[in-house]
């Protein structure tokens, strides 16, 4: 019964309250390097309540919390009541049940109940499918939006709500392609044995699939609609997007959820392609030994996920927008054909190189032949130029 | 009754309830949402079976990509802000007809299913409700949950494992490839826009 | 079976596929016409050649007293092969006579979807397995609606094309729901299990054949839209007027060669469940079809629509056979205690293979013709356009005239011996054991005079043409910008018809065979079993030897 139940449970409360908080931090976060970028200094007045001390604005998410919390619950009168409230509830869980099965580390030598196994640092471990049950989530998380959108009976939140069905659609199959590389030659669909498999090896996917990273990386961007493909809600569109008529805990749940959702690319990110736990010479390969060893894994596989997700705040104040015209070519005329290349590269290199566990010295021509391709890829797509039509600034004649 | 038959009569009751949903609702768009949720409840059952890849199969195919574009070609064509439709008695009669014509095959089928031998697990007296649903997958349902991977054996039976000697589906695979590159290529000539043998020319006397 | 041999098996559609693939990829990156119409029929020979070399596989299989040959969901048995080679010669006639909208002649897709198309037929006759068998269907219905939507870039012919893809969809759901009843009866996809569940006693299962019955007929409905059999016809007129002549062609042949194929794959294999079901319904659904067919066919003016209520009306003819089959006891049902004579329990089937070939041949050079006299971007439309064309082309009004007068059934044409042959099967229902009730007798004799009164109406629009052809004055003379290929089509087309007019023994000879093997389910792949017939009367049921000549 312990087992069973009191351990998930246990999990799932560590883990939901770590996330909102750390998400609300990664908002002062992404807030406090937005100022940075554009020469401002940011919120650094909150600090503690009720007192003068400013603590560089560590009490903003608390005052931002409160403050939605605080509003009032706002329905429009023209909305569709149902699925207008329910929307942003659908959003936010699909959201929190995708950590269901990522894991926040390996395992930590503490043994409970009768199995004398390590405690797993996933809520649910040995979960076959793992990478199914992601991408059968993300999907879920578009309804919250589009029937969000929809309900909401308004044209911004429709446009809204149209968009982000079609991104989600168009960017799924990259976002699929990117990771088939991954499975294939892993052999398993569980988070945990991918990272394993890196860590035994040595050698992270990142480097065996550079083609493979990239497009995952961009789809990742277009499915948690970070800039630059933030159409689903670019405000001087779009207003607000989906959310135009939500306000108050509905607003902030939507808005709690999309954050999240970068979280969660960026974890997988490191997952699938930068080794999980694993550093070398630092964390090992095999079973967890020590205390030590467990809770350095966690705390690599954290540093790695906040190394990420800085890259996605700086990208976000680097790159202008893209048109809705050039988010679809990318996706289908780049981004498809290259993960396309990626799997068919990777079936052929599984063959030789994985099935038969050859030596690592011709690691080195896996490495050459996939970055030849990955360059080739990237060569002629840059000379081919297939993503839209040309939008520079042209002279247009004077008509007589 | 255990926690298993418990979790089974909840998601058993609420895939037929948001069902029968689906047919009361007048709104095109909140069948859609119950229909989501019927078919999410379908994909807990097989989790709860053991059968999870098949349940992450169901809501990747039908919660995440057909019902996405449903709600899609809705939202696209809806003509009012609400569209509403209206069963005619006809319709009510007909599509009894053709449901109670399914569940006629259906129940027998599941009463045929000898219960698993070493099958004291609680899951037994669902078992026949439960192959109700997706009757393909009653053989997956009567197993009790287990941890032994399921997309090994999926494959295996898919292509046809030399030694269980069934045929496997192979073929039909491959014929299913088929199918979607003659839906891809009618598809893209459907969409081009331009006639090829004038590539060059500027869209102004396309229309 | 080894690896080797069942990738043999499959050798001939997988070379159709092949073909197919590398005539889209080379229409992609080509601009312009090219050899894709000599590609298409190159790899219809090659299919064909290496269909050729079963024939030594074949025999060895039979004399070692295995039906079929079999790998997983497909059996090669002899309905199968033969089916085969018709697909192969409807795939030549139709890639012969597909023309383009402009000069450019026909896209490369519409000559890759034609050989998918065939691969499709060719896959569906030899399916022994649900899933496939569904596929199959799929597998035509697909590339049809490629080559509708292509046929022709107009209002109509988008019209019809998305007429055809709507109801092709909602008989493909039917035939599907009819499946899987078919599949929760036997518990397993394979046909021959079905049959085995239906043969074999009712262990605690009273509903059982209602069940079959329920599926078999959701399956009849599914497919009576491919063959076009009446209550699902409303679409044809429309779609063969819409549509260009050689898609017009496509959709009189193909269709309904599978749906008659599939219907007998699935009514063998749930035969003994269906009772006087089966036979009750072909009869009534022929009676309306053929005489629905043929009196609308009556008033019509254009060309292609006229056609398709003859075709509607042929499907009517076709249907005689298979009641035909289904209400002569099949031998293998034990319990009656009357022999059957052999041949006679198939013999409805086989004039029903007969007057599908017969009809497709005919119908297909008729098309042609209409498509040769027409132009690729303005077809022939109404009856008044044949005007005068005896005396300004001859030859192509003369093969026009054969295939209408193989279609009235008009003596000695093949057509004549097709409906001939129906006729006389129907008349000698009660030949057989007395376990047939008198009044089956009835029933069919009365369908006989009915056909026979069709016949006489049918000559009355085929005659119309003819006469439009041969004894009205020329005004405007037709374009007749069809292309060579047209005209190789309906000579093709002609030579075949006469062929089967005069020397009528392989082809009948072939359906009689065909018909033999077709009326048991195929053998489960796993484990290939002796034939019903031959354990049972100790005696080999298909004549090997007379193979060759049957199927050259």
């Amino acid at each position: 019964m312990l087992e069973l139940f009191a351990i998930p449970l246990v999990k799932i409360v560590v883990l939901i309250g770590a996330l909102m908080t750390v998400t609300a931090y990664l908002v002062l976060l992404e807030r406090k390097m937005a100022a940075w970028v554009q020469d401002r200094r940011g919120p650094d007045r909150v600090g503690v309540p009720l007192t003068k001390i400013r603590l560089f604005g560590l009490g903003q998410p608390l005052a931002d919390g409160l403050k939605f919390l605080f509003k009032e619950e706002f329905t429009p009168r023209h909305v569709e009541p149902l699925l207008y409230t329910l929307a942003p509830v659908v959003t936010l869980a699909s959201a929190l049940a995708i950590y269901a099965v990522i894991p926040m580390g390996d395992t930590l030598p503490l043994k409970i109940g009768a199995s004398g196994a390590n405690l797993s640092m996933v809520v649910a471990p040995g979960c076959d499918v793992g990478l199914l049950y992601i991408f059968a989530l993300s999907s879920i998380a578009v309804y919250g939006v589009i029937l969000g959108g929809w309900a909401s009976n308004d044209k911004y939140s429709f446009l809204g709500g149209l968009r982000t069905s079609a991104q989600m659609v168009a960017y799924e199959l990259p976002l699929g392609l990117g990771i088939l590389g991954v499975v294939l030659v892993s052999g398993s669909l569980d988070l945990g044995k991918i990272i394993h498999q890196q860590a035994d090896s040595g050698l992270w996917f990142a480097f065996t699939q550079p083609l493979g990273l990239v497009v995952f990386v961009v789809a990742a961007f277009a499915e948690a609609a970070r800039l630059p493909f933030d159409l689903p809600e670019c405000e001087q569109e779009l207003v607000g997007g989906y959310h135009t008529e939500y306000s108050g805990m509905r607003l902030i749940t939507f808005l709690i959820a999309e954050f999240m959702h970068m979280v969660t690319v960026s974890f997988l990110i490191v997952i699938l392609f930068f080794g999980g736990w694993h550093f070398w010479g630092l964390t090992g390969s095999g079973p967890v030994e020590s205390w030590g060893q467990g809770i350095l894994r966690i705390g690599v596989l954290m540093a790695k996920v906040f190394g990420v997700i800085l890259f996605f705040m700086m990208v976000r104040w680097s790159w202008p927008r893209f048109r809705f015209d050039q988010l679809m070519s990318l996706a289908w005329k780049v981004m498809l054909p290259q993960g396309l290349l990626n799997l068919a590269l990777m079936a052929v290199l599984c063959e030789p190189f994985i099935a038969e566990r050859i030596g690592s010295r011709h690691w080195g021509v896996f490495l050459l032949i996939s970055w030849a391709v990955a360059l080739l890829a990237w060569l002629v797509t840059a000379l081919v130029q297939p993503s839209g039509p040309e939008n520079s600034p042209q002279r247009v004649e004077p008509s007589i | 009754m255990s926690w298993h038959a418990l979790e089974f009569y909840f998601l058993a009751l609420m895939a037929c309830a948001f069902a029968l949903a689906v047919v009361f609702a007048a709104n095109v768009v909140r069948m859609a949402f119950y229909l989501i949720l019927s078919l999410g409840a379908t994909a807990g059952l097989f989790f709860l079976a053991g059968a999870d890849f098949v349940g992450a199969m169901q809501l990747m195919m039908y919660v995440g990509g057909t019902l996405v574009l449903l709600v899609f070609g809705v939202m696209l064509t809806a003509q009012g802000p609400w569209v509403s439709i209206r069963t005619s008695g006809g319709e009510w009669v007909l599509a009894a007809l053709v449901g109670g014509s399914l569940l006629a095959v259906l129940v027998p089928t599941a009463m045929r299913l000898d219960p698993a031998p070493n099958h004291e697990h609680a899951a037994v007296p669902g078992t026949a409700h439960k192959s109700e649903n997706k009757a393909p997958d009653a053989k997956a349902s009567t197993e009790p949950q287990t941890t032994r991977p399921t997309a090994t054996r999926i494959g295996l039976g898919l292509i046809g494992a030399p030694t269980s000697g069934t045929s496997g589906y192979l073929l039909p695979f491959e014929a299913i490839s088929i199918h979607l590159l003659v839906v891809l290529i009618g598809a893209a000539y459907l969409a081009r826009p331009k006639r090829r043998a004038r590539p060059k020319l500027v869209e102004s006397d396309e229309a | 079976m080894t690896t080797a041999t069942s990738i043999q098996l499959l050798a001939p559609q997988c070379v159709l596929v092949f073909t197919a693939i590398v005539i889209f990829v080379g229409g992609a990156f080509s601009e312009g016409r090219g050899p894709w119409k000599q590609l298409g029929i190159f790899g219809l020979v090659m299919s064909g050649l290496i269909l050729a070399q079963h024939q030594r596989a074949f025999e060895t299989l039979l004399q070692h007293n295995e039906v079929a040959a079999t790998f997983g969901p497909v059996s090669l048995d002899l309905l199968g092969y033969l089916a085969s080679w018709l697909a192969l010669g409807v795939g030549v006639l139709l890639v012969l006579q597909v023309t383009g909208t402009d000069a450019r002649g026909p896209a490369p897709e519409v000559i890759g979807s034609l050989l998918l198309l065939v691969a499709g037929l060719m896959l569906a006759a030899q399916a022994n397995d649900l899933v496939l068998l569904f596929l199959a269907l799929e597998l035509i219905s697909i590339p049809t609606y490629v080559l509708l939507a292509l046929a022709r870039p107009t209002p109509a012919g988008r019209e019809a094309a998305l007429k055809y893809f709507f109801l092709s969809i909602l008989s493909s759901g039917l035939t599907l729901y009819g499946f899987s009843f078919l599949y929760g009866v036997a518990g397993s996809t394979q046909l021959a299990d079905l049959y085995s569940v239906a043969a074999g006693p009712l262990h605690a299962f009273t509903s059982l054949p209602l069940l079959v019955r329920l599926g078999v007929l959701l399956v009849v409905a599914g497919l009576g839209m491919k063959i076009a059999i009446v209550p699902l016809h409303f679409y044809a007129p429309d779609v063969y007027q819409g549509t260009s002549p050689a898609a017009a062609a496509m959709l009189s042949a193909v269709p309904k060669i599978a749906g008659v194929i599939v219907l007998v794959r699935v009514a063998a294999a749930a035969r003994p469940d269906l009772g006087e079901l089966g036979w009750k319904l072909m009869l009534g659904l022929s009676v309306i079809t053929m005489t629905l067919g043929n009196v609308l066919a009556l008033w019509q003016r254009n060309v292609r629509r006229l056609l398709a209520y003859s075709s509607i009306a042929h499907a009517g003819y076709l249907l005689i056979g298979l009641a035909v089959w289904l209400a002569v006891p099949d031998k293998s049902v034990a319990g009656s205690g009357h022999p059957v004579t052999p041949g006679l329990a198939v013999s409805g089937l086989s004039a029903a293979l007969f007057y599908l070939v017969v009809y497709s041949v005919a119908s297909l050079g008729t098309f042609a013709a209409i498509g040769y006299l027409g132009r690729p971007d303005r077809p022939l439309d109404t009856v008044s356009e044949l005007a005068g064309v005896a005396s300004s082309h001859p030859a192509i009004a003369a093969a026009l005239a054969l295939f209408m007068f193989s279609l009235a059934g008009l003596p000695p044409l093949a057509g004549f011996w097709g409906k001939l042959m129906l006729i006389i099967r129907a008349l000698s229902v009660d030949v057989g054991p007395s376990a047939i009730s008198p009044g089956v007798r009835h029933w069919f004799i009365v369908v006989s005079v009915i056909a026979v009164l069709n016949a006489a109406i049918s000559a009355a629009y085929y005659l119309r043409i003819i006469g439009a052809m041969y004894f009205r004055p020329q005004h405007g003379a037709p374009a007749a910008d069809g292309g060579l290929g047209t005209k190789l089509a309906t000579g093709l087309a002609a030579v075949l018809v006469v062929g089967m007019s005069l020397y009528a023994g392989p082809a009948l000879h072939g359906s009689d065979v065909a018909a033999e093997s077709g009326a048991v389910p195929l053998p489960a792949a796993a484990t290939p079993r002796a034939r019903p017939a031959v354990a049972q009367n100790g005696q080999p049921s298909v004549a090997v030897p007379q193979l060759s000549a049957a199927s050259r």
